[in-house]
């Protein structure tokens, strides 16, 4: 069964919310965007494998919270039945002085739909420029 | 009754009508985003109700634009509450198109005449 309207805002509100939790350092929601069995693949964390590494490596980044915002665009959704995928940009911005662009790249993510609603089980993060932070 | 697709689209497009009236002046237009008694706590200026609402506008704007991302809308019937990202564009100190500022709006609205509309809509600056 193709994804519905209904399914599409529900997925983007996923990203929105982990958008939010990440950037406020909120561990327990950004840890539950994802699936029990979610995999986390960044080009700055590396392969991270359930929802309780998740957490754990997401706690060690939460003293950033309140410097940086995650802004994504240009989403494009397919999938079917209980299964989708989304490919976004990202753009990482400092918040705080010197207020400047520290990240572009691009998230390919999995989705599942499970009893809780859609769900990331795979989100990788590839790396486009950054500078040092 | 949980929030629609339609409510959420037209919140969506309340938030992009307000960029656009207060990127371009149009006071009139910016005050009919909020309901008549509304609240807007901005970060450089507050009103409440339309007269001041109006007036927040006609006073400024020109140079800048709102950019807004990552809605979060929650809600139930004729409530609503939402956050949402924003950044502002306009000249910096060296006349360089730039960031000016960001933060985060955070907003109560209600459905009034079968029109969603902000009662209270406040900035959270970043710094």
């Amino acid at each position: 069964m193709p994804l519905s309207v209904e399914d599409r805002m529900e997925i983007l509100a996923l990203v929105t919310r982990y958008n939010h939790a990440v950037d406020e350092g909120d561990v327990d929601t950004r840890s539950e965007t994802f699936t029990e069995d979610g995999v986390w693949d960044s080009d700055t964390a590396g392969v991270v494998t359930s929802r309780e590494a998740i957490r754990a490596h997401a706690a060690t980044r939460a003293p950033q919270a309140h410097t940086k915002k995650h802004w994504t665009n240009s989403p494009v959704i397919e999938g079917d039945g209980d299964h989708a995928t989304i490919t976004q940009y990202l753009w990482l911005l400092e918040i705080v002085e010197p207020r400047r662009t520290l990240m572009i790249g691009t998230y390919h993510d999995t989705l599942r739909r499970e009893p809780e609603g859609w769900l990331f089980a795979k989100r990788e993060l590839r790396v486009h420029s950054r500078i040092d932070y | 009754m949980p929030l629609s697709v339609d409510d959420r689209l037209e919140i969506l497009e309340l938030m992009n009508r307000y960029n656009h009236c207060a990127d371009g002046g149009d006071g009139e237009g910016f005050a009919d985003t909020f309901t008549e008694d509304a609240l807007f706590e901005g970060s450089m200026s507050s009103a409440r109700g339309r007269a001041e609402l109006v007036q927040v506008i006609a006073s400024g704007g020109g140079l800048w634009k709102h950019w807004l991302n990552s809605p979060i809308i929650e809600g139930d019937g004729d409530h609503a509450t939402a956050k949402v990202y924003l950044v502002r564009t306009g000249l910096n100190e060296d006349g360089v198109v730039d960031l000016i500022a960001s933060g985060t709006y955070h907003d109560t609205l209600v459905r009034s005449d079968g029109e969603w509309k902000f009662t209270h809509r406040k900035v959270h600056p970043d710094q």
